[in-house]
């Protein structure tokens, strides 16, 4: 009888070991993704890059995370700046890692596993938000508008003045700290950059371009032309002029870069006092600012109206 | 002896396309194609660009020699405005070689590189539309990558070179693979742009070929190689790649050298790899939502709410019209059944 129970064991052994093998089974995650694994319904870990060892009839796939440090757009609106409202279409660089933003914290990876990256892109929306407002306050309490009309209370918010490099100096530095509570990382490599400011039609009928670079020029007279057509441009709504300057007379000859207003339509001049060439003036065609930072798309969906637009060609 | 073969295109070489083209290139309007990966954009540009077979008459008549494509080539483009000045530049050097070319006005003084290249750029097609009398359609070839990038200011500086006369002289023939304002939506481009407004209601489809396209390309480069296949199995070709010309390349290649002539073709052929990474470039060349209709349908798990989005594939050519499924070939068929995300 005894004789029989050594091989036994082994045999059963074997079993359990074959089993278990079969059980096993090893997946491949891409570089640019993480995996979130669940056990028995419950959030096990993230998994990735390279090879993972998964078990059968414990382990599912929920949902996988995208890793790729990438540029996004946010469009955040309802904000306020000395009491006038306006929004942003920010351009910021990030990416989710979900185990470095938990550290240690169990309880804080387990739930930022449970949202797919587009509710993640939504917080971080919301936390983009939260910074500017926070950060708006603070500028705002700091900065005392010289007069009372919309154009100067709204200064800070436009790219490349002081008070705006103020403002997002404070925006990053609240995000590097918030961004990582929904699992997200800000890339410090990149700018915070502004593509668009939203303003409200009765706020962009107030002032026209020429008003804007006249009071921007007035308030900075040391604007460079390309700071001065960088931040006019920025504001959504107000077109840019359509006007080269032209003129003769050799290397020497001085400018004055001005904008202004003509029956509707901007103008820019040379002023005769400093410029003694020739001036003339070629329409339409433009001064190039020094682009914006180049943007890319969202994740967006096909709408119906999106679908409406493919024409099929018609038949010879 | 020279022996002469089959010429690439027929006079009806993509007739319906060309015909549009030709009708909105005279009335200075500007259109866009939107095609599906490998689906031939590139015949269309070399047909229009090199003439080979001096078919362009039939299309622009007596006037042909006025009508000059440029051709701009997306691809190998350096995500600035000036690398955007500069291949245009070179594209319009290129067709316009034997032209008297504009004298440089020296009396301008430009702030930039940037700005000098746009002003030679203005001055050029200035010369062309205007002393010259020309017709200028600029070929903006697989320009998504343009779109997408841009920045806006950028991509209304195309508008403006349809400014001081050369409106009606200049226009843009655009191909993409997705449709340019989803690709424009961060700028925005539509409702925000006037280069966007020049073929904002001028987008059309760009299908596969025809059973007369498809099989002129077989019989030519199967006569390039000294007729190797025979007429049945040119016929079998066409059938399984169903239009799609780097597909007939591809194919046409392998059953020159493996001749699938056993068994299930479709079955060997789609797990090759170069059929695969086509297939893939198609798919993958798809708006995300469009992917996910795809391969919704490739498993039968559409349902009536991804209509929209299954009229706009039959609309694009890699879907066919009824009840039942029908991929345009059924090598991309059987790529998508074995599909993993």
């Amino acid at each position: 009888m005894g004789d029989w129970l050594g091989p036994l064991f082994f045999i059963g052994l074997m079993i359990v070991i074959i089993y278990l093998l079969t059980q096993i089974k090893v997946r491949i995650v891409p570089e640019e993704e993480r995996w979130v694994i669940y056990r028995l319904g419950r959030v096990h870990r993230i998994v990735g890059p390279g090879p993972v060892m998964l078990v059968r009839s414990l382990d599912e796939v929920k949902r996988t995370v995208s890793a790729r440090d990438e540029p996004h757009n946010v469009r955040v609106n309802g904000l306020f700046m000395n009491g006038v409202p306006f929004g942003y279409t920010l351009n910021l660089w990030y990416r989710f890692d979900l185990n470095d933003a938990a550290g240690t914290d169990r309880d804080l990876l387990v739930n930022l596993a449970q949202f797919s990256d587009e509710e993640r892109k939504q917080q971080v929306a919301t936390k983009v938000r939260e910074a500017l407002v926070a950060s708006a306050t603070v500028i705002e309490r700091a900065y005392k508008p010289p007069s009372s009309d919309f154009f100067h209370k709204l200064l800070p918010i436009i790219p490349g003045l002081p008070e705006f490099e103020a403002l997002f100096a404070e925006v990053r530095q609240n995000l590097q700290h918030t961004l990582p509570l929904v699992g997200a990382r800000l890339n410090e490599a990149h700018p915070i950059t502004v593509t668009y400011i939203h303003l409200g039609n009765d706020i962009i009928n107030s002032f026209s371009r020429g008003r804007v670079a006249g009071l921007l020029r007035e308030t900075f007279p040391d604007l460079s032309p390309e700071l001065l057509l960088q931040a006019v441009s920025s504001i959504e709504g107000i077109d840019m002029p359509q006007q080269r300057v032209v003129f003769e007379g050799g290397s020497q000859t001085t400018m004055d870069f001005q904008v202004g207003e003509e029956n509707g339509a901007a103008r820019v001049w040379v002023d005769p006092r400093r410029a003694p060439g020739r001036v003339t003036e070629s329409p339409e065609q433009t001064p190039e600012p020094t682009p914006l930072p180049t943007t890319s798309p969202p994740v967006e969906h096909l709408s119906p109206e999106d679908l409406q637009v493919l024409k099929r060609v018609p038949a010879a | 002896m020279e022996q002469s073969i089959t010429p690439r295109y027929q006079l009806t070489y993509r007739q319906a396309e060309l015909r549009l083209i030709a009708d909105n290139a005279t009335q200075g309007q500007s259109l866009c194609f939107v095609g599906i990966a490998g689906t031939g954009k590139s015949n269309i540009t070399n047909f229009l660009h090199s003439d080979p077979y001096g078919y362009k008459s039939h299309y622009f008549g007596e006037q042909r020699a006025r009508y000059l494509f440029p051709v701009v080539d997306g691809n190998t483009w350096d995500q600035t405005p000036v690398g955007l000045w500069k291949i245009m530049l070179a594209a319009l050097s290129d067709v316009t070689r034997q032209l008297v070319q504009p004298e440089p006005d020296s009396k301008l003084l430009q702030f930039s590189e940037e700005q000098k290249l746009f002003s030679d750029l203005k001055v050029h097609v200035d010369w062309f539309c205007q002393q010259l009398d020309k017709r200028l359609i600029f070929i903006l070839d697989d320009f998504d990558k343009v779109i997408a990038v841009g920045p806006l200011a950028m991509l209304e500086q195309l508008n403006a070179l349809r400014s001081g006369g050369n409106r009606g002289k200049l226009s843009y023939l655009l191909f993409s693979k997705k449709l340019p304002h989803v690709l424009g939506r961060a700028h925005p481009l539509k409702g925000n742009a006037k280069f966007y407004d020049l073929f904002g209601s001028h987008i059309y489809a760009l299908g596969l070929y025809n059973h007369e396209d498809a099989r002129q390309m077989l019989l030519h480069v199967n006569e390039l190689v000294g007729k190797p296949l025979s007429t049945r199995e040119l016929t079998q070709i066409e059938s399984l790649t169903g239009g799609h010309a780097r597909l007939i390349r591809l194919v046409f290649e392998l059953w020159r050298t493996a001749r699938p002539i056993e068994g299930d073709p479709i079955l060997f052929l789609s797990s090759q790899s170069d059929v695969q990474d086509e297939c893939r470039r198609i798919l993958h060349g798809l708006h995300d939502d469009e992917q996910a209709v795809v391969l919704r349908m490739a498993h039968g798990q559409h349902s009536v709410a991804d209509r929209a989005v299954i009229d706009h594939l039959i609309r694009r050519g890699l879907v066919s019209e009824g009840d039942k499924v029908e991929w345009f070939s059924p090598l991309f068929g059987e790529f998508l059944r074995t599909y993993k995300t």
